[in-house]
């Protein structure tokens, strides 16, 4: 046994261990795991290294915690409550176009930020109550914003891990609309439809309008969604025209937000709900940290360089399978991670196919990652915005929508110059 | 240089509620969590990484 | 009763507080041990330059936004007393880039010019050498035990310090072009040119770096690179329109001397690289030169010194039989001596070859190694 198959042998035992057996939290498990892997390797405990890996994650907490932050001010404003109430009035009678309407708006903040989480904790919070109460359970619920937000996050304009693995190959962001359209919309209409079409064919409006709850929008009006507008507008105005927009980056805008809802709505204590929203993903922050520690330890070990080269030397049909498992499992640690680590050198591997076609759909790959416990970012936030404390329950669910997705993501790089010639 | 600042305010924002989130939390392990992960945040207040 | 209970519930509060004033004592000690790690990096390696040095600027005085920044960096000028061109060099675009910034040093600390003028810039991004990048897991420092002494030279970042440009946008816009990037490129100085007198920092050191081609009159310019073994563009030669012919004929004479290069022209539309944009804003002949950098790889092995400075990695060896590499590699490695020779050649050739299509223009240096010496002494000959 090599060296690095030892080490890796070391972290994933004590992770394991102490994440499942010790019931300590993922994040304090992950550091443990890899200050295990650093002494077995003889590096001793290397503060430096542990510590500047949590540093690559530094900005995805900034917007994670201030999403929450925001998500938790409009629903204590009431406009949560609203605007789901909204979409059900309006749109009950016509369930494939209700259906297309809310996979589009849990999407959207995805397609604009690149972030599984951002979308989850903002649309797929404001969708969530309003599904459950046509019918469909909440299990289901948590499955199609998992995966809707999966989607949103691969769907242009942004599209970060496609960014990441073109950036290691020197290739521009350009001319990703199409493939990744393709690579997303058909996905994310099917496996919506799919799931909660039945539940919603015929719903009785009258039976529900009780359980709707106070109605915030009677009281306030259109003030109630001034914060979520002034959001979009600011997210997409960076995007649209950036030469006449400022660039004030995600957190700054949620933040913004937050700080508008606090005089659009019911009155609150700002520093209770922040604190709040904080305590909701302390967990996952932990996780972020300590993932940052473990994928640091796995390079400056040579264990990356392990699975990187295991996954690169299986034979040509398994290279297909391979990269269909390795890079959405890789994402249990990171599906950021996923695609710098594998989806470059898999990228590299299929030069001369089209690589814009092959980048896009290797992104698709990482965005299951997203799926993955422990880290599983989509989903256990889906989880969370349903009430739903055991997060395997909805990846059950999301078994088989995320099987079609690789096949789907599989096929566009076996067709990749074909797809490319009319892409 | 602006935006610099005010992403500073936002770390500020953050530290205090993860500070006062050690303090809160009701597991001793939750508690060692939030104080990790202070570490990378105030690191980067005092723009040292 | 009711008191006891109470009493408890104050005592479990202490607890909770006492252990939480425990946890911020062990991440305050965490945090200032890696801080006091992080901060040495600050601290600049000295360098020696040879009697030839005549004068040393400062990138300020080309973009002054730049004074009092982490972006600023040493210029070294060489003048010689016959008229000639002008040659820069540039060094540490990319400071995980070794054998880029060795080059560059080697040959200001042992050159002796005859004709012309020399400019080298050892650390052109010189922000990017006070950090690394997280979870790469590379080292801070490698030594070079040199016959004259002891040298220890920092191991850097890919990209400008956060702490000197933060945040960064979610999208990279190269300025002017519009192209988009991933948003940490904004601080990838090889893909900021032209840049902006007063863009962002890693903007404004490509415009103190165009506006000194352009004030000085440069002829040939030079940009020194490492890529991974992996990456399709090593082991090459990076020319522009204007550069292509010196470029192609010194790949020739290089490979009578047994080094191989591949020449890669500088894309139309790939916006904000060094070759790309010294075409079209200055009138230096622009080239970029690469070589093959196993520890900057993403199928390595172990990340430590020894693979910084041997390049033999088992990792590599294994990809290399897979056929994933895009150079020769063998249980040897690629070692630091071979990268800064194959550097070395190569710049000496192109000057020569350069020097005898411009003869007013020419530029002579000597006391400079090539690949052969520096292969069979060892780099520490020369330090
Ligand atoms: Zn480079």
């Amino acid at each position: 046994m090599t060296p690095e198959m030892v080490i890796f042998l070391v972290m994933l035992g004590l992770f394991v261990i102490s994440a499942m057996w010790w019931k300590l939290p993922i994040g304090v498990s992950l550091i443990l795991a890899s200050t295990a892997g650093a002494l077995t390797a003889g590096e001793g405990i290397p503060v430096r290294h542990l510590v500047e890996g949590s540093f690559a994650y530094l900005d995805p907490i900034l917007i994670i915690a201030t999403a929450m932050i925001f998500m938790e001010v409009l629903r204590k404003s009431g406009a949560l409550g609203s605007i789901s109430r909204l979409i059900i009035i309006k749109l009950h009678t016509k369930p494939v176009w209700l259906l297309i309407f809310i996979t589009l708006f849990i999407m959207f903040p995805g397609m604009i930020t690149g972030l599984s989480t951002a979308t989850v904790l903002t649309t797929g919070a404001l969708a969530a109550p309003a599904m459950i109460l046509l019918g469909i359970p909440a299990l289901t619920v948590a499955a199609m914003i998992a995966m809707s937000a999966i989607y949103g996050m691969i769907a242009p304009p942004i599209n970060v891990p496609a960014m990441i693995i073109g950036g290691g190959v020197d290739m521009p962001y350009i001319g990703f609309e199409l493939p990744l359209l393709f690579a997303t919309m058909p996905l994310a209409f099917g496996v919506n439809l799919s799931l909660g079409y039945k539940h919603i064919r015929d719903v009785n409006l009258q039976k529900i309008l009780p359980k709707l709850g106070k109605d915030h929008y009677e009281k306030y009006g259109f003030k109630l969604f001034i914060p979520l507008i002034v959001v979009v507008i600011l997210m997409l105005g960076v995007r649209i025209i950036p030469e006449y927009f400022p660039n004030l980056g995600v957190p700054f805008i949620f933040m913004i937000g937050s700080l508008i809802g606090l005089f659009c709505g019911e009155r609150m204590n700002f520093w209770q709900v922040s604190h709040k929203a904080i305590q909701e993903v302390m967990p996952v922050i932990g996780i972020l940290i300590g993932i940052g520690a473990f994928i640091q330890i796995m390079t400056l070990t040579g264990v990356r360089g392990m699975l990187v080269i295991g996954s690169l030397s299986l034979p040509d049909i398994w290279r297909y399978l391979s990269m269909g498992t390795m890079i959405p499992l890789f994402g249990a640690i990171s599906a950021y991670g996923s695609a710098s680590v594998l989806g470059v050198p898999y990228l590299l591997a299929f030069l001369g196919q089209n690589e814009i076609v092959v980048g896009s759909a290797l992104s698709l790959l990482t965005g299951l990652g997203d799926l993955m416990p422990p880290t599983a970012l989509a989903g256990i936030f889906a989880a969370q915005v349903v009430g739903e404390k055991n997060y395997f329950k909805v990846l059950k669910i999301t078994i088989i929508p995320a099987i079609v997705t690789a096949l789907w993501a599989l096929l566009m790089i076996y067709f990749a110059n074909l797809l490319g010639s009319f892409l | 240089m602006l935006l610099k600042i005010i992403y500073q305010l936002i770390l500020i924002f953050i530290i205090l509620l993860m500070g006062y989130d050690v303090f809160k939390e009701k597991s001793a392990w939750l508690q060692l969590t939030a104080a990790l992960a202070l570490i990378p945040f105030v690191l980067r207040l005092l723009m040292i990484k | 009763m009711v008191q006891k209970y109470k009493y408890n519930q104050i005592k479990i509060k202490n607890i909770e507080f006492m252990f939480g004033v425990f946890t911020l004592i062990v991440s305050l000690m965490i945090g200032m041990i890696a801080a006091d790690k992080f901060q040495e990096m600050h601290e600049t390696e000295t360098l020696y330059p040879s009697y030839a040095l005549t004068e040393i600027s400062h990138l300020s005085d080309y973009n002054p936004n730049l004074k009092n920044t982490n972006g600023n960096t040493e210029i070294y000028f060489f003048n010689s007393d016959s008229a000639g061109g002008t040659v820069l060099i540039l060094g540490g675009t990319h400071p995980n880039e070794p054998a880029g910034f060795l080059t560059a040093c080697l040959i200001l600390e042992n050159l002796q010019i005859k004709r012309g003028r020399l400019i080298i810039i050892p650390r052109a991004n010189n922000s990017a050498f006070t950090h690394n990048d997280p979870q790469e897991g590379q080292p801070q420092y490698y030594t070079i035990e040199g016959i004259k002494r002891e040298r220890i030279f920092r191991f850097g970042s890919r990209i400008t310090n956060s702490i000197d440009q933060w945040p960064d946008p979610e999208i990279y816009l190269h300025y002017p072009s519009g192209q988009k990037l991933a948003g940490n490129e904004t601080r990838n100085l090889n893909r900021a040119y032209p840049g902006r007198a007063d863009g962002n920092l890693t903007e404004q050191m490509a415009y103190g770096i165009i506006e000194l081609i352009n004030k000085k009159n440069v002829d040939l310019a030079f940009d020194l690179h490492e890529a991974a073994p992996e990456y399709p563009v090593v082991n090459a030669i990076v020319a522009s329109e204007r550069s292509q012919l010196i470029a192609t004929e010194a790949a020739m004479e290089l490979q009578f001397e047994d080094l191989i290069y591949s020449m890669e022209p500088s894309p139309y539309n790939f916006h904000g690289l060094s070759h790309r944009e010294w075409q079209d804003y200055t009138q230096a002949m622009p080239i970029l030169l690469e070589t093959a950098n196993p520890i900057q790889g993403r199928l390595r092995g172990k990340t430590d010194v020894s693979l910084l400075l041997t390049g033999r990695d088992p990792m590599y060896l294994k990809a290399a039989e897979l056929g994933e590499l895009h150079v020769p590699y063998d249980s040897a490695g690629i070692s630091i001596e071979v990268r800064v020779g194959r550097h070395l050649s190569a710049i000496k050739t192109i000057i020569d070859v350069y020097s005898n299509i411009y003869p007013d223009k020419a530029v002579e240096i000597i006391n400079v190694p090539d690949y052969e010496e520096i292969v069979s002494k060892g780099i520490e000959e020369y330090f």
